[in-house]
């Protein structure tokens, strides 16, 4: 039980994919200009996880060591053309405002990287609460990221977006200008640096206290 | 040790898992690999990944052509009146800026009972632009009453004022170039033609203000270039409309019998 919960946890912090193993810094970077893009990239990375950690597990011991890199690649990117499909056609709303993220996954590495390092390795059981917690992870991470860098950039934080229907909550003023570069590429890697920091303070606390 | 051997083991060596944070217990034995077994393997994997796409292609191609049909009417709904007929369906296809470009046609029953086509839909978008976009394409669908030749300006359900001019697509900076969607921006374009006025009926030019004196469009501050380049897409399908007057205005579309029954009469009065 123990273990189980292990396995999830580390992907919120021990191993937090974005503020640890720094992966999938891509996508992290280039969509977290608002909170709700920030989660809806997070729960698309999420699915997609999920699916080729347990497709790669279940394949794990039939796919030769040589070629499994090629072959990871090709379920990944066939989960990903999946999914894209899929919620196309049966939740069109949905799709319309992730369209966008929905393709980057691929490139996005911690799902190779988890494929790698854990699923390749793991029983189904395994994977899937790896595949959980790294995802949940990164959805959070990214989720703060974007609302922090929404709140100072631009003044609001946006819970639900798609066409009339807009969920925001409003921080500073209209007339009053925010600060812009916040959500300019810039702002991403000052609060990306941030976050980091931050992390690692509390770490470096936690761990003085234990020792 | 032949050189494949020696290929092998290098590749084996790099193989060998690193000290894993987790269970490695279940990790596969190295197998001996043969070229024959490897080529294998991926056609198999990339033969079943093909088939899966297949298949979830094959059943999601209708779903998706239905919610991309259902998607367009609905901005195009947005920049017309109520009509009775499909704009969808009684689109045709002119001559434009940017080649064919499809026009939606709005019809609405006189008490004369003829059917005329009284507002317009006119999608374009930045391709070709001579003011480029900061980033990505930007897509806007117009609407425009065709007695008036102006771009139409409403109330909507909420009883607020709104223009036709949607923006449905775009991936400008969000927070800068994302305020052209914005109602405050937009409205500029309201009751605008292609010999734009400003508020005193004073003779204005298609531009922003930042680029000429008698230009009518106030950028956005910080988003000048997205101003610039809405301006001219809008522009654009005024040209369309106005290059094409008769043709919208006259044309019967074969396939819509309904249609065509109730429009002949007015089309045989504009004959000459």
């Amino acid at each position: 039980m123990s273990n189980t919960s292990k396995i999830v946890s580390r992907g919120f912090w021990s191993e937090n994919p974005v503020l640890v193993l720094l992966l999938g810094l891509c996508p992290t970077l280039a969509v977290t200009t608002s909170a709700y893009n920030g989660l809806g990239m997070g729960v698309a990375t999420m699915a997609v996880l999920l699916g080729s950690n347990i497709c790669i597990s279940l394949i794990r011991n039939v796919i030769p060591k040589k070629v499994r890199i090629p072959c990871f690649i090709v379920v990944i990117a066939t989960f990903v053309t999946l999914v894209d499909m899929l919620l196309e056609a049966f939740v069109n709303n949905l799709h319309a405002s992730l369209g966008l993220f929905i393709p980057l996954i691929v490139v996005n590495c911690i799902i190779l990287g988890r494929a790698e390092a854990w699923a390749s390795r793991n029983t189904l059981g395994k994977s899937i609460l790896d595949a959980v917690g790294m995802g949940l992870g990164f959805t959070i991470t990214l989720f703060l990221l974007g609302s922090v860098r929404e709140i100072l950039g631009n003044g609001t934080l946006t819970l639900f977006q798609f066409q009339e229907t807009l969920v925001q909550l409003r921080f500073i003023a209209k007339s009053t200008d925010p600060i812009l570069v916040m959500i300019l590429p810039p702002g991403a890697f000052i609060a990306l640096g941030f976050f980091i920091a931050g992390m690692n303070a509390i770490q470096a606390k936690l761990k003085k206290k234990a020792g | 040790m032949t050189d494949k051997d020696e290929a092998q083991d290098v590749a084996n060596k790099d193989d060998t898992p690193p000290p894993a944070t987790g269970d490695t217990k279940s990790a596969p034995e190295p197998q001996q690999d043969s070229a024959a077994r490897l080529v294998l393997t991926l056609t198999i994997v990339t033969m079943v990944a093909g088939a899966a796409l297949a298949g979830a292609h094959a059943l999601t191609k209708g779903p998706i052509k239905a919610a991309k049909a259902r998607k367009k009417l609905a901005s195009i709904k947005k920049v017309l009146p109520k009509c009775t007929n499909n704009p969808v369906k009684d689109a045709i296809k002119v001559a434009g800026p940017q080649g064919k470009t499809e026009v939606y046609r709005c019809r609405k029953k006189q008490p004369d009972g003829s059917n005329p086509v009284v507002a317009v839909a006119i999608e374009q978008s930045s391709k070709g632009n001579k003011h480029k976009t900061y980033s990505g394409l930007i897509r806007v669908v117009v609407g425009i009453d065709t007695k008036s030749g102006k771009i139409r300006a409403f109330k909507n359900k909420k009883g607020k004022q709104e223009v036709a001019v949607v923006i449905v697509k775009h991936s400008e900076t969000p927070g800068l170039g994302s305020k052209a969607t914005d109602y405050d921006f937009r409205k500029v374009f309201a009751g605008q033609d292609l010999k734009p006025k400003d508020k005193t009926s004073k003779g204005k030019v298609w531009m922003t203000t930042k680029d000429s004196p008698l230009g009518f469009v106030d950028a956005i501050s910080g988003a000048t270039i997205t101003s610039r380049a809405v301006t001219e897409i809008v522009k654009k399908t005024l040209i369309v409309f106005n290059k094409n007057k008769t043709a919208i205005l006259t044309t019967v579309k074969s396939g819509t019998k309904k249609a065509a029954k109730t429009e002949a009469a007015p089309i045989q009065e504009m004959q000459p």
